[in-house]
């Protein structure tokens, strides 16, 4: 039986021309909205998102692309580009009766995140991103053969077919490569969960690609422009990410304290998949920040 | 075939004269030197073996560093009974040939290395921008999911690069790749073909590293050419392998890519005759 949120509604949200969203929806109180990540759909939240609606509306959409949400050809490089997906995500806010929202999201779902922040200040009352650098500086920080870790996203930006036809032909193998070697517990993605993402990825390559494509292009554009023109998050931010120690070999915190003034940088000892290796943990630190 | 440093290995051999030893890249053979052989051998032996792990070579578990790969080469060239050679490598042949060079350089009389630059300035440049050029480095560096991906379609994945890298497409001709795709889909090639990437961190690195921080540097002529359209055209190449080499010459070969025997045959037999005479 494919898992599911407990408790939690399903709702088709239309976003955009053409485009809707899948979302679970749950619990009162004021509004959280969760983004997932790579190569994930709304499930990975499904500990957080529990814990939360005890007191919270939680939202927990499939991002474009990703999921049972719509998944639109990528025509002009703008579709998967991380404004278009931050859009959809204050769109899917506001269908649903709340114009300002607490946002939390993990990897490509915090980097959506990131530019909801910057592009609608207004709309977001606090912000979380799970174990990611913002587009600009991951890709300054990737370097030497300490880029190895990143081989997808170079993997991911080269131009249209070879990417595309090599995922498709090993899809489930490609990404549980990902589930199996970023996690320290496997036990955190159960079979049944993990059958889940494997499905839902394996039917999304070409926009999955395209998403990643776009941030090896378009999303370096807009957050340069942003850096360029001074731009910061004006609302609390909290970052978790992993505890690398030393191996990181740059300052996270410092990269993150440059767009986030009011920032609170935080390390959790798990793997990539913190809300499902350290749900507790993740829980904690958004009610932390919803409080601030 | 020849059995040397514990595996047999493959190798064509033509001419007489002082003899010249070419060493192919990947993702090929010593194929990729077909249309400069018959020249070369009317002035030289010319020995032209297909690499560890490539072509009709043994494909071991082990030895893809680029030191065991060099003793390789040089215990063919010593059994064959010569004291010296010229070496001339290509993409990873050429990074054989420099790791021979500096382990053996009284056997490695002259050097000529095409379109690459030592691996340890790889490693030490490598950034968002020639990461988008060299992805394949870091894909490679994986552990058995490149064998994978790319193993559900040889002629695919061999033909994304055979696109990409040219300039002169022509100069890669229908049969060369089915050559090279037929090398690649024997069992262990492209295994093989990846391990001599993953050896390239962390022990060809090393390696690199403790010659460099020991100021061993090249004392024998060294040849640079690289294809004017490709990567290295973007980089001050010569200027970087003097820091390598004492005695550098180098050009960029005009309209020419990644494969230089191939794309512009000519142009590189005259650089190579002017440097070998």
């Amino acid at each position: 039986m494919t898992p599911v949120l407990a408790g939690f509604d399903h709702q088709r949200v239309p976003v955009a021309d053409g485009v809707s969203l899948h979302a679970a929806v749950g619990g009162t109180g004021t509004p959280i909205v969760l983004l997932h990540g790579f190569p994930q759909t709304h499930l990975m939240w499904r500990h957080v998102a529990a814990d939360l609606a005890a007191d919270h509306t939680v939202i927990c959409p499939d991002l474009r692309g990703y999921g049972a949400s719509d998944k639109p050809a990528e025509t002009d490089g703008t579709r998967y580009a991380k404004r278009t997906m931050a859009a959809d995500v204050v769109a899917l806010a506001r269908a649903l009766g709340h114009d300002r929202f607490a946002l939390a999201g993990h990897d490509r779902g915090a980097l959506v995140a990131f530019r909801a922040g910057l592009d609608h200040p207004d709309a977001i009352t606090h912000l979380a991103c799970l174990d990611v650098l913002p587009t600009l500086d991951m890709w300054d920080v990737l370097h030497g053969v300490g880029a190895a870790v990143g081989f997808h996203l170079y993997l991911m930006a080269q131009p249209p077919g070879l990417p595309e036809r090599m995922i498709s032909a090993s899809a489930d193998e490609f990404f549980a490569y990902f589930l199996d070697s970023w996690t320290r517990d496997p036990e955190a993605i159960p079979a049944d969960v993990r059958a889940a993402y494997l499905d839902a990825c394996r039917s999304a390559v070409p926009s999955i690609v395209a998403d990643y494509r776009a941030s090896a292009g378009i999303d370096v554009e807009h957050d340069r422009a942003d850096r360029a023109a001074g731009e910061r998050l004006r609302m609390p931010v909290s970052v978790l990410q992993q505890d690398w120690g030393a191996a990181l070999g740059f300052d996270a915190a410092a990269r993150w304290r440059a767009w986030a003034p009011d920032l609170h940088h935080d390390t959790v000892t798990c793997g990539h998949f913190m809300a499902e290796e350290g749900p507790a943990d993740i829980a904690k630190a958004l009610r932390a920040l919803l409080a601030r | 075939m020849k059995t040397v440093n514990g595996i047999r290995m493959h190798y064509r051999i033509a001419g007489d004269g002082p003899p010249l030893v070419l060493l192919h890249g990947w993702p090929q053979t010593g194929y990729c030197w077909r249309k400069l052989i018959e020249p070369l051998a009317r002035e030289h032996t010319v020995v032209v073996p297909d690499l560890r792990g490539y072509g009709l070579s043994d494909k071991p578990r082990t030895g893809y560093d680029k030191r065991t790969m060099a003793a390789d080469v040089a215990e063919l060239v010593s059994t064959l009974g010569f004291e010296r050679a010229g070496v001339v490598g290509h993409d990873r042949g050429g990074r054989v040939a420099h790791r021979w060079a500096l382990d053996r350089p009284r056997q490695v009389e002259r050097l000529a290395v095409l379109d690459i630059l030592p691996t340890r300035e790889m490693w030490r440049r490598l950034d968002a921008e020639l990461g988008r050029g060299y992805w394949h480095w870091l894909f490679h560096l994986q552990p058995d999911l490149p064998e994978r991906l790319a193993g559900q379609d040889v002629e695919g994945y061999l033909g994304y690069f055979f696109e990409r890298w040219t300039y002169q497409r022509a100069g890669l001709e229908p049969e060369a790749v089915a050559e090279y795709v037929r090398a690649f889909s024997a069992p262990g090639a492209l295994r093989a073909g990846f391990d001599d990437y993953r050896a390239s961190f962390p022990d060809d690195a090393e390696h690199d590293e403790a010659d460099f921080a020991a100021g061993r540097r090249l004392a024998m002529p060294v040849l640079a050419l690289w294809g004017e359209q490709g990567l290295l055209g973007t980089l001050p190449a010569l200027d970087i392998w003097r820091e390598y080499a004492h005695d550098v010459t180098g050009a960029a070969i005009p309209e020419c890519g990644h494969f230089l025997p191939e794309e512009r045959p000519e142009a590189v037999l005259s650089r190579l005759r002017a440097f070998l005479s």
